[in-house]
């Protein structure tokens, strides 16, 4: 070897050492530095017991609103501390953004679970979560309660929905489509999702044979619907294809645009949507289009199928979610309504189970779910309960709305009075 | 085959210290964080990647963590829903299958160069992205689940041994390959293609061996992230991500092996960081794009070459004499031409060449 | 299929207005502004930032979001000039790289995804063609794309400024040592090219989004149409957005529609394939 060689390899030495011990710095500060932690936001009071603490990772930004989740769950915990926590103890909350990415759901519930040691996930409503933790809620007995948005939130053990989610929603959809509605012809624009077509297919065509003469009224069904795309030429393809009802299941935004561009194209057809499009902003935001005939005399209305109850409901549950969300300035629509819905469904259970569990901690807080009596929190045709099984389809119903004279009203004509649900259970996926 | 002439054992002695002294630390580490730094060698593997083809090779090409795509395909469809291979061995699997694609998205690059070769590997990522999020390919659809593997370890140690070994291997493997004909050819085709021509080495070759192993090494980074993951999810390959990741590259100085590795720790401690003080990620997005452009304006000031420089600082090194004879700036040299556009018309010959003008 | 045409012009009108700036662009500072379609999305959220925190009506709001979209541009082209440039092209646009994904990540705070009230520059009624209603704001669009184009190439081939334009185009150092004001020119071709940006993104803004990634990525569409006229002819480029839009349109509702956005990659490939395919060595000597 060389001197030059000789003299390289000390200088490498030199530099390998070096950066080996940045390396090693930086990953044992981080780590020091942060093994505890409090996120986002919290919520707390002073109570003498020990606090439950609970965490939420939803999409908050990423494209899809689900946003309100966090302060309708906030909302809820804050006015349980106030009367006192659960049992004497107080919660606390902490939330995170996981911008729909695989990579930050994961992370985040890593953190929370194995870094703050939280005992369960209230309100989650996240692009991501339920397919890349599935494993991870499981394998460490973590119980999750919040919002389905893909068919993995609906049969997995530990996560319990409180929406009927894309599934019920849409065989309560069709439901009340074709035995109230009763279109010609039926353009089904659906998201591009792959996780959900097969499904999707698969009820459809249990429907269709439950409902003979159904399956003739559909005209196209297509699966390429992005939130994010102009729909300005699926709008023009449906007025090609003589389509009289438009069955969409995306969020309030995206069904406004939809409504917009049939205006524009002279579609003239009725619009009818998944709870994902119920947001009490959206008549406004219409204005007369929104009402029945405004695309035409075919257009019955903008109806939306509200898997949680309207927020001028009666009933004095949604009456006190109304108020502490005008008290504490958090928009209601359908999202804060699940943050609110998934964190009253947990106290309840755990006030149930108070006195038998331990229930600042996980095993606790499942033991207490999985014996659970079911709650009615007014916000659903059924009870909500979590139960023991593998799979929790939860919420079985919706509340068919439409909008009217610029605000949203009850539909008539639903099977279960001011609801319309599915009798009995779902097909499972793949069965 | 390489054409391996001399192993210089001594960059990798060098690497190997660093490996040591990271698996070493993962022992010490919470579960959270073994978890964060696994993640992080597979970014680490994308920089590696990144860095081959635009530093040492001097082709702008946007489009090498996409590639990673298929090798989290092929994890999650060989491993997860077949169940037929286990990990790690569907990891080597679907980097043998990134080397074609690799190719493939490489043969723009044999006529078109620079900005026209960015446009169109742009055009690659949101292709692969589109058809990732269209879920009809193989293993795309996240209805099978990959557990991380443990290797009879506690917590994560299993998947940070696994991501870290698989970093330091690479590693090694662009550290011999650089020293080697192929790496010659990459840092002589990155000044002049004619040169290099002249000089007897096939610019084809060279061009597709670059990003042929790139792919290599982009599809192994993909499917570690499946075996992180669970599950092959298509917002690991968006746009914005991949451009993110250019962009990290760019300031770390990924062309040289310890700038590949700032980038991986640098992008999943910040991350972590962010997750736990309750910011948005997009901060450390934002960042990431500052210290791109700084990068881009002043190319001494990547990491990995500011490492290099000051370590040859160092009191007890010996003459400035020693300076490896590779140390460059992460950007390619390209030879400054006083238009501001580039020609398209027959090479003009400069009569005048001014520079710094105020 | 002649409903989904006519449903595309609304997006076509967008790419052909974002191509003639990146033409422009290209030609007068050497540079492939990828960041255009974020610079424009930015100053267009500004815009409903405006609605709803000041209760503009949406007149004053598409102003305000004009100016701020030829600020924006105003400060990137000043970013550009004190430090790139003597750069390469190559150098320059891995710039507007990092700075689209600096913008996204500001821009996706702004816009996640809730229902906004976007001032909607084009509605109104509509006019039937061949059975669908087109809004005539959409027509009034494309007419002005066109009329962008041909009225940019008028300017710099008629006109004083646009021959100084051209010069600093060609040989900025010689331009600059005879007088021409190469920086501001510079800052002010930026400074316009955002402007444009801006309006062309408020148009597809009130039916299509709720996040910002998508906004940015309208740019690829424009770059497509950018190649069809091969980074020289204005009017090429503005036509070709609009055929781009078309052929977008018909995709997306179709059986491969989930592919869609592969469809700008494809005419790329084509274009810069056989544009490119004498080009056996790189320039490098």
């Amino acid at each position: 070897m060389s001197i030059l060689d000789r003299r390289r390899i000390s200088s490498t030495m030199r530099r390998s050492l070096t950066i080996a011990a940045a390396a090693a710095i930086a990953l044992s500060a981080a780590a020091c530095a942060s093994s505890s932690s409090s996120s986002g936001g919290t919520t707390t009071s002073s109570g003498s017991k020990a606090p439950i603490k609970v965490a939420q990772i939803t999409t908050i930004s990423g494209g899809y609103p689900f946003g309100a989740v966090v302060p309708g769950t906030q909302a809820y915990f804050k006015l349980i501390n106030s009367q006192g926590g659960i049992d004497g103890h107080p919660i606390q909350f902490i939330y995170g953004d996981d911008k729909g990415t695989a990579s930050q759901a994961a992370e985040l519930a890593r953190l929370y679970v194995l870094q703050d040691h939280v005992a369960a996930m209230v309100g989650n409503t996240s692009l991501a979560d339920c397919n890349t933790n599935k494993g991870f809620y499981t394998g460490n007995g973590i119980a999750v309660i919040g919002g389905g948005t893909e068919p993995l939130c609906f049969s997995q053990a530990n996560w319990d929905p409180v929406n009927a989610g894309p599934y019920y929603g849409k065989v309560v959809q069709w439901e009340y489509t074709f035995s109230v509605l009763k279109p010609n012809a039926v353009c089904e624009i659906e998201q591009n999702d792959p996780t959900s077509i097969p499904y999707y297919n698969q009820l459809r065509s249990w429907f269709e044979a439950q409902n003979p003469g159904v399956a003739a009224k559909f005209k196209e069904i297509t699966y390429t619907n992005d939130a994010t795309q102009n729909p300005t030429p699926a709008v023009a393809h449906a007025k090609a294809l003589g389509c009289d009802l438009v069955e969409l299941s995306t969020v309030a935004p995206n069904m406004v645009a939809f409504v917009k561009a049939a205006k524009a194209v002279g579609l003239d057809a009725t619009f009818i949507t998944l709870g994902s499009g119920y947001d009490t902003s959206v008549p406004a935001t219409l204005g007369s289009l929104g009402d029945p005939g405004a695309l035409g005399p075919s257009d019955k209305g903008v109806f939306v199928g509200a898997e949680l109850a309207a927020v001028n409901s009666t009933n004095p549950q949604v009456q006190l979610m109304v108020n502490t969300f005008k008290a504490d300035n958090v928009p209601a629509n359908f999202w804060s309504e699940i943050g609110w819905v998934s964190a009253a469904t947990f106290v309840a259970a755990l006030k149930q189970g108070a006195s038998k569990y331990d229930i600042t901690t996980a095993k606790g807080v499942l033991q207490a779910l999985q014996n659970m009596t079911p709650y009615s929190s007014g916000f659903a045709a059924n009870a909500m309960d979590f139960g023991p099984s593998t799979s929790h389809p939860g919420n079985r119903g919706s509340q068919m709305v439409l909008i009217q004279n610029g605000t949203w009203v009850v539909a008539s004509g639903q099977n279960a009075g001011d609801y319309e649900i599915v009798h009995g259970l779902l097909p499972a996926p793949g069965a | 085959m390489f054409g391996l002439k001399r192993v210089r054992g001594t960059p990798l002695s060098a690497l190997l210290v660093v490996a040591v002294v990271i698996l070493v630390v993962g022992f010490a580490l919470s579960s959270y964080w073994q978890y964060v730094g696994a993640v992080g060698a597979a970014e680490a593997i994308f920089g590696l990647s990144i860095g081959l083809v635009y530093g040492q090779a001097g082709m702008l090409s946007l489009c090498q963590p996409a590639i990673g795509a298929i090798g989290a395909w092929s994890v999650a469809y060989l491993t997860g829903e077949q169940g037929w291979v286990p990990l790690p061995w569907s990891l080597f699997i679907g980097a043998i299958i990134g080397i074609p694609i690799g190719l493939a998205a490489g043969m723009p690059a044999l006529r078109l160069r620079r900005v026209n070769l960015a446009i169109v590997t742009l055009g690659v990522v949101i292709v692969i992205y589109t058809v990732a999020k269209a879920g009809q390919v193989a293993g795309s659809q996240q209805s099978a689940y990959v557990k991380s593997p443990t290797f009879g370890l506690a917590g994560y140690m299993g998947l940070y041994l696994l991501c870290w070994l698989s970093f330091t291997l690479l590693a090694g493997l662009t550290i011999v390959l650089r020293r080697s004909r192929w790496g010659l050819s990459w840092l002589a085709i990155a000044r002049s293609e004619r040169a290099a021509a002249a000089m007897g080495i096939s610019v084809t070759r060279a061009k597709l061996t670059a990003f042929a192993v790139a792919g290599f090494l982009a599809a192994w980074a993909g499917g570690l992230l499946v075996a992180g993951f669970g599950s092959a999810d298509p917002s690991n390959f968006d746009p914005v991500v991949v451009l993110t990741l250019f962009a990290l590259a760019v300031m770390m100085g990924a062309g040289y092996w310890e700038g590949a590795l700032a980038l991986g720790l640098f992008s999943a401690i910040s991350s972590a960081l962010l997750q736990q003080w309750g910011l948005t990620p997009d901060l450390g997005t934002a960042l990431f794009a500052i210290g791109a452009i700084t990068v881009l304006g002043k190319p001494e000031a990547a990491f990995s070459v500011m490492i290099r420089r000051q370590v040859a600082k160092l009191p007890w090194r010996h003459a400035a004499a020693d300076e490896p004879p590779d140390l460059r700036p992460f950007s390619p040299v390209v030879p400054k031409v006083a238009t501001s556009r580039p020609a398209d018309g027959p090479d003009r010959p400069l009569a005048l060449e001014i520079n710094n003008l105020p | 299929m002649v409903a989904e045409m006519l449903a595309g012009l609304v997006s076509g009108g967008v790419y052909a207005a974002l191509a003639v700036c990146i033409v422009l662009m290209y030609q007068m500072l050497g540079v492939v502004n990828l960041a255009l379609g974020a610079m424009g999305a930015l100053a267009a959220c500004m815009s409903l930032l405006c609605v709803r925190w000041f209760g503009l009506a949406p007149g004053p709001a598409t102003v305000v979001a004009v100016i701020c979209g030829a600020l924006i541009g105003v400060v990137l082209g000043l970013l550009m000039v004190r430090y790139f440039l003597e750069a390469s092209v190559e150098v320059r646009t891995t710039v507007t790289i990092a700075i689209t994904v600096g913008i996204i990540a500001v821009g996706d705070r702004i816009l996640n995804g809730a229902t906004y009230n976007f001032p909607n520059l084009f509605s109104g009624p509509s006019v039937e063609i061949f059975g669908t209603g087109v809004p005539i704001g959409s027509l009034i669009e494309v007419a002005a794309a066109v009329l962008l184009a041909v009225g940019v190439q008028v300017f710099l081939r008629r006109t004083h400024l646009g021959a100084q334009l051209r010069a600093m185009s060609e040989r900025p150092i010689t331009a600059g040592l005879l007088g021409i004001r190469v920086r501001t020119l510079t800052v002010a071709v930026w400074a316009f090219a955002s402007a444009i940006a801006t309006i062309a993104v408020m148009v597809v803004l009130p039916t299509s989004t709720t996040s910002f990634p998508p906004l940015a990525y309208l740019v690829i569409f424009a770059l497509g149409a950018a190649l069809l006229g091969l980074m020289r002819n204005m009017i090429v480029a503005a036509v070709g957005g609009v055929l781009i839009g078309m052929l977008q349109s018909i995709v997306q509702p179709s059986g491969i529609g989930r592919y869609t956005d592969a469809v700008p990659f494809v005419v790329i490939v084509l274009v810069m394939v056989w544009w490119r395919r004498s080009d056996v060595w790189s320039e490098a000597r």
